[in-house]
């Protein structure tokens, strides 16, 4: 019981102090919120919780010509296929598109010339369309560029059929049909855009909506920031038996009816609620503030545990080598910034790293433990995460053995 | 029960080369109040800081209440209630959580330690104030809970490492009486201090240490009496005071003068018949006396008698 109580109180303390608090668990937050707002999360779509926002686009069409091959093209740019990545707007004229650009109203305007029909069909012209964004952005112009592009890959595919069309039919002596003409754009355009493909490439993920990819994208790189500010809060915590020291509430404590080791058990005992504390709150928050997926219950269970014991182990570990307060500011700070790095928590995130690096991350305990969340986002299941679940209590249980032989060896 | 509330015996510690405590003995009898009086590093803390189970001695052994602090330390741990020399509690808790957590750590729970609590809350006048953060607290007030949190538990024996030590007059008499008040109520004192006026007040026996030795034991007055009726003299001079001093060691009745803090001490058996003297010897050298002051012989006149140096040194 007595370590219990020795551990309620600096939990309590802990719960207490506002820039613990501030640390531990609002700058998580605060990184993912500013993460996921710049990556385009603040609209909400309906039933479909936070996601990537359409990029905002205003059209005008100046195609006269008879075929409306810019009709075409704004009519696919605002249609239901594109609903959630095009927020399309048609306006009258260029000047209209770029004041409306200028004032921000739209991130793109995509100006489809007069002639633009007569250019495309024409077998020696070529038909272009202007693609004005504001210069801040980048993701929108990119997005709405390449479904352009691909619009007018088709209309290329198209112009060869009509050209094929042409030849045949002067060969055979015949004028061509510009009804026919309008039926064979019209019948090309709709195989171009997916219906009947003759070949398709499948890869994971295809198929799943915008939103839910973007979601485990985030996941991704909250998961490295919790581990980070867990091993964080594992030494903080653990520097309360220097900070003790210093305070003299330690030596108070020595001369109480209660063993040191058990004195010791409590302190220890306190570290590890705390960061269980805060790595619960961090899942739980995240996952109803930004809608993240952690995987199977058993697995992210499995990978929650792991990263409190090892986060915990580490921290005293760290914390036992710490001589004062004044030390501790920049040994946690520099210490667990440069083994979070090695551990991969900051580029997890990151296609393609070098293999060096992934071996180095296993050298420490956070590249165990963001490895076991990165399994669990994947959706592995909790028996595949046995091995790295393992690695991670071995870490905590080797690292908090040296640092309470260090903490006996100086205070006991 | 043991008659000795509190037994040293041949208690050695030190620090690497430095002996911070040499061999030192000593007794606190049951329901007495017992100072440790000596100068700063005069090895004071570092005695209770073994009698109290924080420190394990190099040799030698501490009994309280019958049981070794080496070979019982939680036996002896539960009869004694250590008063630390800094404040020792949680700044970022109230006075009554304080208590609340200290009181646990005695192993008092339940009704017991709320009433505990209570008690000792109001015994040390703070029961309007429990509920505010120790943090806000003045120097005197905390100072209070922290003696409060070492008697919880009733000890028989308090062990009280200089409490007050940078307070405001007016709490260091709140601390004073209420030392004596503990004892009224039969409670055994071990007081370190090196202040002599607050020795003076509160102990029936004092031990005064020096460089990690007891130099001298007994009630004030034995102690008094080991330097004879000697008074003291301090005399403000121009010139020299080290030259005024060496001559004045001369002078028949002189039996030790010292610089001190500019001005010379003198002690002498009479001194209504040497104080002339100083003064024609002065008159001799050219020296010109700006002050004399005669003081009747106390603990500090012992200290000075038996190390040469004056106790705030």
């Amino acid at each position: 019981m007595t370590e219990l109580h020795i551990a309620i109180k600096d939990l309590r303390g802990a719960l207490r102090s506002r820039f613990f608090i501030g640390v531990a668990v609002f700058v998580p937050l605060l990184v993912t919120a500013l993460f996921f707002f710049a990556f385009g999360g603040q609209v909400s779509q309906a039933g479909k919780g936070p996601g990537m926002a359409p990029v905002r686009t205003v059209v005008v069409n100046q195609d006269a010509g008879q075929l409306q091959l810019g009709r075409l093209v704004a009519n696919m740019l605002s249609g239901p296929q594109l609903r959630d990545i095009v927020s399309c707007t048609e306006v009258g004229d260029t000047v209209v598109a770029r004041r409306v650009l200028a004032r921000r109203q739209a991130d793109v305007a995509v100006i489809i010339p007069a002639g633009f029909s007569a250019a495309a069909l024409d077998s020696a012209g070529s038909a272009e369309v202007l693609v004005l964004a504001d210069p801040v952005k980048t993701i929108g112009p990119a997005v709405v560029q390449a479904v352009l592009q691909r619009l007018l890959d088709g209309l290329s595919g198209s112009k060869i059929l009509l050209n094929t069309y042409r030849s045949a039919a002067r060969a055979a002596g015949v004028v061509p049909d510009g009804r026919v003409i309008a039926g064979l754009m019209q019948q090309y355009q709709e195989a171009a855009q997916g219906g009947g493909a003759a070949v398709a490439v499948r890869a994971p993920g295809a198929g799943e909506d915008v939103s839910a990819m973007f979601r485990r994208m985030m996941a991704s790189i909250f998961s490295g920031l919790m581990v980070f500010f867990a091993f964080y809060t594992g030494a903080y915590t653990a520097l309360s038996l220097v900070r003790e020291h210093e305070d003299g509430t330690l030596a108070r404590l020595f001369t109480v009816p209660v063993g040191r080791a058990r004195i010791l058990g409590g302190k220890m005992l306190s570290v590890v609620g705390t960061v269980a504390i805060q790595a619960v709150v961090l899942v739980v928050a995240s996952t109803l503030l930004f809608g993240l997926r952690w995987g199977q219950a058993g697995s992210s269970a499995l990978a929650l545990v792991g990263t409190v014991v090892a986060s915990s182990g580490f921290g005293v570990m760290l914390a036992s080598f710490i001589k004062s307060t004044r030390q501790g500011g920049p040994v946690l700070g520099g210490g667990l910034s440069v083994a979070g790095m090695l551990g991969g928590l900051f580029t997890q995130a990151v296609p393609n790293m070098p293999a060096a690096l992934s071996k180095v991350a296993l050298a420490l305990p956070q590249g165990w433990v963001i490895r076991g969340w990165n399994m669990s986002i994947a959706g592995r299941s909790a028996t595949d995460m046995l091995v790295p679940f393992g690695v991670m209590l071995l870490w905590g249980a080797a690292c908090f053995a040296v640092g309470v032989l260090v903490f006996r060896r100086r205070f006991a | 029960m043991p008659d000795n509330a509190i037994e040293v015996r041949d208690l050695t510690k030190a620090y690497r080369e430095v002996v911070a405590v040499g061999s030192i003995s000593f007794e606190v009898r049951r329901g007495e109040v017992f100072s440790l009086l000596g100068p700063n590093g005069a090895g004071k803390s570092t005695a209770i800081s073994v009698i109290s189970g924080l420190l394990q001695p190099d040799s030698g052994d501490a009994r309280v209440m019958g049981h070794s602090v080496t070979k019982e330390s939680m036996a002896a741990r539960r009869c004694m209630g250590v008063v630390p020399q800094e404040v020792a509690l949680y700044n970022d808790m109230s006075a009554r959580e304080n208590l609340v957590f200290w009181g646990r750590m005695y192993g008092l729970s339940g009704r017991n330690l709320e009433r505990r609590v209570d008690e000792m809350l109001k015994a040390v006048g703070l029961t309007d104030r429990q509920k505010g953060r120790v943090a806000t607290y003045s120097g005197g007030m905390k100072r209070r809970v922290n003696i409060a949190a070492a008697l919880l538990h009733t000890p028989q024996v308090v062990i009280m490492d200089e409490p007050t030590v940078g307070i405001d007059p007016q709490s260091r008499r709140h601390i004073l009486d209420y030392v004596k008040e503990l004892n009224r109520q039969g409670m055994s004192v071990l007081y370190t201090t090196h202040y002599m006026e607050e020795a003076e007040e509160l102990s029936n026996r004092i031990a005064i240490m020096d460089k990690g030795k007891v130099i001298a034991c007994g009630t004030r007055d034995e102690l008094v009496r080991l330097v004879g009726e000697q008074a003291r003299v301090d005399l403000a001079v121009t010139g020299e005071p080290e030259e005024a001093a060496e001559a004045w060691r001369k002078v028949a009745g002189v039996s030790r003068a010292t610089v001190e803090q500019g001005r010379v001490a003198v002690l002498a058996g009479d001194s209504n018949a040497v104080v002339p003297r100083l003064f024609e010897r002065a008159a001799q050298l050219g020296f010109r006396i700006g002050s004399v002051e005669i003081r009747e012989p106390n603990l500090e006149t012992v200290f000075l008698a038996l190390t040469g140096r004056a106790l705030r040194d």
